[in-house]
């Protein structure tokens, strides 16, 4: 399904509670079919944009529209579906009941097969939701998010607390629905989730957008680079584009923003570098770099 | 809206407790009462000791069973969030409210029909068909109030709070309606307390249509007032901040 409208368009989105402002002026543009992490540390304003992206909270400013119409219209149609921390399951119900259930409420429901076989319920069907464990009752609020067959799904941090087999089991399945065509905008907390699900991961702190682009374009910004050889303490921070200088049992590790400079001007200064790297950041280096500046608002 | 009202009566007459507390209760009682205590009953007075009190726990039961499907079921799932997921869907909350509603008085019923078939079959209680539709008619469509009630409780505190103010507020009317003792036995402020009360004009409708009377306006004007300042209270509890984005 190719089309100009955006799937998701976020636009001058700005939420206050009080005296907090929680979003800030925020404007996401998300192409249909694109996987998108939405990351920052907590109190950066995700759950806020969520919560206005599906409808439960209304922006103090700014216009957000998910598929070219207005949140509540896009759950009605069940072009969007979504699975939040914030929600749960009610007692006294199977697993199938809830499912039927669901599938019920919207006016063109993926097939009950095909949500049983997506979430991966076909061994919990006939259980109560009480006897659940986490990792089952994900799964089943990840049915629920499915039952409607929306074009965009949107996930806050579905693998919290999870475990790490359970985990990856989860994100095939999300990666299976992505892989269908479906947008797919999820929070995470896992920097790792990020990088190896997202084509894009936009970082947010302070309610505003601070970085915006591939996993790999995020880190290359941080720029910095580490390289590591077997030596001892010596003026290093002489060398061109040298930023720091850690030396411990044996080891050196600069860390430069001009990788050739520094090694031309190492080699040429010793004949050897025993054990020589050189390491790029990580995503966990960009984010720390790119949100370190701004003050958190709230959760 | 069908699809979620099938759902929660199936999750009602799922639950074994509350079961047991609005048919098993009104039922033991009726018996109880009506075949150990019936001592001191003059033999002529029999047949309407039996009548009367098969009415009182008739609405006994239904009064509890609309407001336990209500009260403490709401506040427990704000908390847990069911409510916040069903806003994911496109039912809407006005709807899942008003079948929530109707499946508390759909399944409130059970009491009324359990206990007037004890009534006729044991207690040989007998009345024409017309008085038996009229008794279940009103007795059923009169739970009204006391889900709107319930409702309103859900809604305004959480949890285990939720659970305990429905059944004080239960009890207290059961009590002063009336239900286990005659309101006229009471005295005099208390009987006109009584009298006021949404639980002993409710249990009046049937003790009126039980002897093939049309309850009197008063019955319905005092439902009808309680039943507003029930629905303002609930329209109140539900439109605070911390209930619409919880």
């Amino acid at each position: 399904m190719t089309t100009n409208v955006p799937a998701v368009e976020l636009a001058g989105l700005t939420k206050r509670y009080g005296a907090l402002t929680a979003v800030d002026d925020l404007s996401i543009s998300v192409r249909t079919g694109q996987t998108v992490a939405l990351l920052g540390p907590n109190g950066a304003g995700k759950s806020t944009t969520i919560n206005v992206l599906l409808g439960l909270l209304e922006a103090d400013a700014g216009n957000v529209t998910v598929l070219g119409t207005a949140p509540r219209q896009a759950v009605t149609r069940g072009a969007v579906g979504a699975m939040l921390q914030s929600t749960g399951l009610p007692p006294d119900v199977h697993v199938r009941e809830l499912v039927e259930l669901v599938r019920a409420l919207y006016p063109a429901p993926l097939p009950y097969d095909r949500i049983v076989a997506e979430a991966g319920l076909a061994d919990i069907l006939g259980k109560r939701i009480e006897q659940l464990s986490g990792g089952q009752a994900q799964r089943v609020k990840l049915a629920l998010a499915l039952a409607g067959d929306p074009r965009v799904l949107v996930l806050d941090e579905p693998t919290v607390a999870m475990d790490v087999e359970t985990r990856r089991h989860f994100w095939g399945r999300i990666d299976a629905a992505a892989a269908s065509g479906r947008t797919v905008l999820f929070a995470t907390h896992y920097l790792a989730e990020a990088e190896e699900h997202a084509d894009r991961v936009i970082v947010i702190a302070g309610g505003r957008v601070v970085a915006d682009g591939t996993a790999a374009s995020l880190t290359s910004r941080v720029g910095s680079r580490t390289v590591r050889f077997s030596g001892g303490p010596a003026d290093y921070a002489a060398l061109p584009g040298v930023s720091e200088v850690d030396c411990r049992n044996g080891t050196v590790r600069l860390e430069t923003g001009d990788v050739e400079g520094t090694l031309r001007a190492l080699l040429a200064r010793y004949d050897r570098l025993p054990d020589l790297t050189v390491t790029g950041a990580s995503l966990e280096d960009a984010f720390v770099a790119l949100t370190a500046a701004q003050p958190s608002t709230m959760e | 809206m069908f699809a979620y009202l099938k759902l929660e009566i199936a999750r009602t007459l799922r639950n074994r407790r509350y079961l047991f507390f609005v048919v098993g209760f009104p039922v033991a009682f009726y018996l109880l009462f009506t075949h150990i205590f019936d001592k001191d009953v003059s033999p002529s007075d029999k047949i309407e000791f039996y009548r009367d009190y098969m009415i009182a726990m008739a609405a006994y039961g239904a009064v509890g069973a609309s407001m336990m499907a209500t009260g403490p079921r709401i506040a427990l799932e704000r908390g847990l969030g069911w409510s916040r997921q069903l806003r994911l869907t496109p039912l809407t909350p006005g709807a899942a409210l008003v079948a929530k509603v109707l499946s508390a008085m759909v399944t409130a019923a059970i009491a009324p029909v359990t206990v007037t078939v004890i009534g006729r079959l044991v207690n040989h209680v007998s009345l024409p068909v017309g008085h038996w539709l009229m008794i279940l008619a009103f007795m059923i469509v009169g739970t009204f109030p006391f889900a709107a009630l319930g409702t309103a409780i859900g809604y305004l505190v959480d949890g285990e709070t939720a659970q305990l103010a429905t059944m004080i507020s239960y009890l207290a009317l059961a009590i002063l309606g009336g239900f286990w003792f005659p309101v006229d036995n009471f005295g005099g402020t208390l009987r006109e307390v009584a009298r006021a009360l949404p639980s002993y004009r409710y249990a009046d409708l049937g003790w009126q249509s039980v002897q093939g009377h049309v309850p009197p306006l008063l019955d319905l004007a005092v439902l009808a007032a309680w039943t507003a300042v029930f629905l303002a209270l609930g329209t109140y509890a539900y439109r605070r901040p911390a209930i619409r984005t919880a």
